[in-house]
């Protein structure tokens, strides 16, 4: 048992192959390096996986990690890290869920688990405070996530269990598969849910009622709570936009300054932005708000559709990263659509960034002359058609036929296709791009090509750029800001408190606040400096696992539309990241960083770090 | 042609209050065009939408300084926060004022 506060202090090792269950230990010494979620699925997934291990084989692993901060009083830190191999980038893959998973977990006495192996039928693992076993689930194969949830729910007849379940989807691998997580949120990014069906696994339940984590120093941990609830009180972000509209008002902001995803990033207004706007979404969708575990902001929306064609679905969200995606990006102005797209993503259980991302790819092709009417099987894929887009999503997640092609994501679509398409393939590293413009923010356009998971708005964030703080328009500096940004937002994913708190407690470098809050809860003696080291030890850890995958400095790169296409109109127009631009940044970056000219971490700075007790000179340099 | 400022007595700029800005200040529309008398520039033309919806003041400011999460773009260009005092503005201008979202 460690004797720090904030874990349970052991894990669950799960072999499907084998059916067996044990507890492990969480060592006091892997807690000092990694302290949690982000640190320790980094840890465990580079110890226990082998170069090239197939990311939809036995031995690729599924790692599920809390924080210390999760299950605790600390508000807005509900989240549980997975870990995996991505059968999308083929390199590390990290995705963050909220609800009361997490917290449940630990309630139920674990820390996290280690899903090993592969199932020969489908089953679900049934955690039930300190009793774990694995339950026969061929009944729920083929059923959506909600169908799973409920009929779980009813057989263990509890309703107040928390429940990570995939759809059909993830049964049949779609590259870009997700997990839902109980109901409410998703881990959607990078295929997990697909690496999850490979192993058979359908659902992971938990009742957690016996166990509670306590924190080291009551006193201060309750003085920065307060304070941090004072904070969420007044600030007007918190306190009023995320509970009315979630994060969907990013949709005219963006669009009203020019860097909004639109038909495929061929432009970056959208002449119909108003009709998708978080007004349009409030009035025609949104009823009530959720919250997640201990947390007062409120974000989430539970959403009906009032009329219409879809009158009467109901499904969570969409954030506004699904309004980028499934909306502007495809050319829909009719937020009904979007809404049902997301409600068939969440039941199929598919990241609904991916999948917008991935239909906007084909709609281009499809205008471009490059995919026919005939071989998309009827389906007249112009930009702005919503039945399109429904009925192309409805193939994915069936995977016959063209939805079978789309599975695979942009990056495999367009090395298939070839023609050119690699231009206008949104990815990074295999991972489509979230809603944040490459060519409107240099330092999104260095973050993303640096990012270990790929086109991911969770490592690099864009606000301090956004905000004027830092001028968007020039590379300037932006070497720095990337490093400082995501020093926080791998500590902030290894604390696990929410993206949508990251304001109140700094976004531009780890400062003393980060300090005194993990000391805090869990009695850890850390300065500054230490945290800073662990920060970079994390981030140089995913780095090694991508870089023993065979990746380097030539899949630090964006999309060639990016550095060849100015924004053609509005705000914005004119900016793009040509390579040259992105060159000197990576350059700078690199030597930053402590990586040679290729990317790659020198081996003063593995050992600088503490990492030559996992990482080998041969997986670097092979 | 842009307008000069030459030679009049006041200018009229388009405002528009996205993110919740708007709900609780009394304004129907989301967008609103103010005329502006000199001088013109952004820290005036905020001074006057004060006046005009008293309950703005609440919204964009803490203790009488604007709230360190409040995005101000001019025709799409986001001012630096500081500059505002120095950040002119001509007939015809589009402002955006809104709070820093997440996004994500
Ligand atoms: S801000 Fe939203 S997503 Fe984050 S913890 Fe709170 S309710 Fe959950």
């Amino acid at each position: 048992m460690t004797k720090y506060s904030g874990y349970c202090g052991k894990f669950l090792r799960v072999n499907l192959s084998k059916g067996i269950i044990t507890e492990e230990e969480l060592p006091g010494k892997v807690i000092e390096k990694y302290i949690g979620a982000n640190g320790l699925g980094a840890y465990y997934l580079y110890k226990e996986t082998e170069k090239g291990v197939d990311p939809l084989g036995e031995n690729n692993k599924l790692i599920l990690f809390t924080g210390p901060l999760t299950g605790t009083i600390f508000p807005s830190s509900p989240k549980i890290g997975i870990f995996s191999k991505s059968p999308l980038t083929g390199g590390f893959m990290d995705s963050y869920a909220g609800g009361h998973f997490g917290a449940e977990l630990k309630f139920a006495g674990y820390d996290g688990m280690i899903v090993e192996g592969k199932s020969e039928k489908p089953v679900y693992i049934w955690i039930n405070n300190g009793e774990v076993e694995l339950r026969d689930a061929a009944e729920y194969w083929g059923k959506s996530t909600t169908e799973t949830r409920e009929a779980i729910k009813k057989e263990v007849n509890d309703d107040l269990i928390r429940i990570a379940v995939i759809g059909p989807a993830g049964e049949k691998m779609v590259h870009y598969a997700c997990i839902m997580v109980d109901g409410t949120h998703a881990a959607g990014r990078g295929g997990l849910g697909a690496v999850m069906g490979s192993k058979k696994l359908k659902a992971i339940a938990i009742r957690g009622t016996k166990n509670s984590i306590k924190v080291a120093d009551e006193e201060k941990t309750n003085e920065i709570v307060e304070s941090i609830f004072e904070e969420v009180r007044t600030n007007k972000v918190m306190s009023e936009t995320l509970p009315t509209f979630g994060t969907t008002t990013a949709t005219l902001a963006n669009n009203s300054t020019g860097i909004l995803g639109t038909r495929n990033w061929q432009t970056e207004v959208f002449e119909n932005a108003e009709d998708i706007s978080h007004i349009a979404l409030k009035e025609q969708l949104f009823e009530k708000t959720l919250s997640c575990f201990q947390c007062p902001v409120r974000c989430v929306h539970y959403c009906k559709i009032k009329e219409g064609e879809y009158k009467g679905l109901e499904t969570m969200k969409p954030q506004y990263e699904t309004v980028y995606s499934l909306g502007s990006l495809c050319g829909i102005n009719d937020p009904k659509v979007i809404a049902k797209a997301n409600y068939i993503c969440n039941e199929a259980g598919i990241d609904t960034i991916s999948a917008g991302v991935s239909i906007a790819f084909v709609m281009e092709c499809f205008e471009k002359g490059i995919l026919t009417e005939k071989e998309l099987e009827g389906i007249e894929a112009r930009f702005g058609n919503g039945k399109a887009v429904i009925a192309l999503l409805e193939k994915v997640v069936a995977k016959e036929g063209i939805g079978e092609f789309i599975s695979l994501g942009t990056k495999r679509m367009s090395e298939k296709l070839g023609k050119g398409t690699e231009k206008f393939a949104i990815h990074v590293k295999g991972l489509e791009l979230a809603g944040h413009s490459i060519r409107g923010y240099k330092g999104m356009s260095l973050g993303y090509a640096v990012s270990n998971r790929g086109g991911s708005h969770q490592d690099m964030r864009h606000i301090p750029e956004r905000s004027g703080q830092f001028d968007r328009r020039s590379i300037e500096g932006k070497e720095q800001l990337v490093v400082d940004i995501t020093s926080t937002t791998v500590i902030r994913d290894t604390f696990t408190y929410c993206a949508m708190v990251e304001g109140v407690i700094g976004r531009v470098g780890l400062t003393e606040k980060h300090v005194n809050i993990i000391n805090a809860v869990c009695g850890f003696d850390f300065d500054l400096e230490e945290l800073k080291t662990i920060a970079t030890r994390i981030l140089n850890l995913e780095r090694c696992f991508n870089i023993r995958e065979g990746m380097d400095r030539k899949d630090d790169t964006i999309p060639g539309r990016f550095m060849t296409e100015p924004i053609p109109e509005g705000p914005s127009k004119g900016m793009y990241t040509p390579k040259e631009e992105l060159d000197e940044m990576l350059d700078k970056f690199y030597k930053l960083r402590g990586w040679d000219e290729n990317g790659i971490p020198l081996q003063e700075t593995i050992k600088e770090l503490g990492l030559d007790d996992i990482v080998k000179d041969k997986d670097l340099r092979s | 042609m842009k307008e000069t400022n030459d030679h009049k007595d006041y200018i009229e700029v388009t405002v528009e209050f996205l993110s919740s800005l708007k709900e609780g200040i009394g304004l129907k529309d989301r967008k609103v065009k103010v005329q502006l008398t000199k001088p013109y520039t952004l820290q005036h033309l905020i001074e006057v939408l004060e006046k005009l919806y008293p309950k703005l003041q609440n919204k964009i400011k803490d203790s009488n300084k604007l709230l360190p999460y409040l995005l101000i773009a001019v025709n799409g260009y986001e001012v630096m926060p500081g500059t505002l005092d120095k950040k002119e503005l001509s007939t015809g201008d589009e402002i955006m004022i809104s709070y820093l979202g997440v996004g994500g």
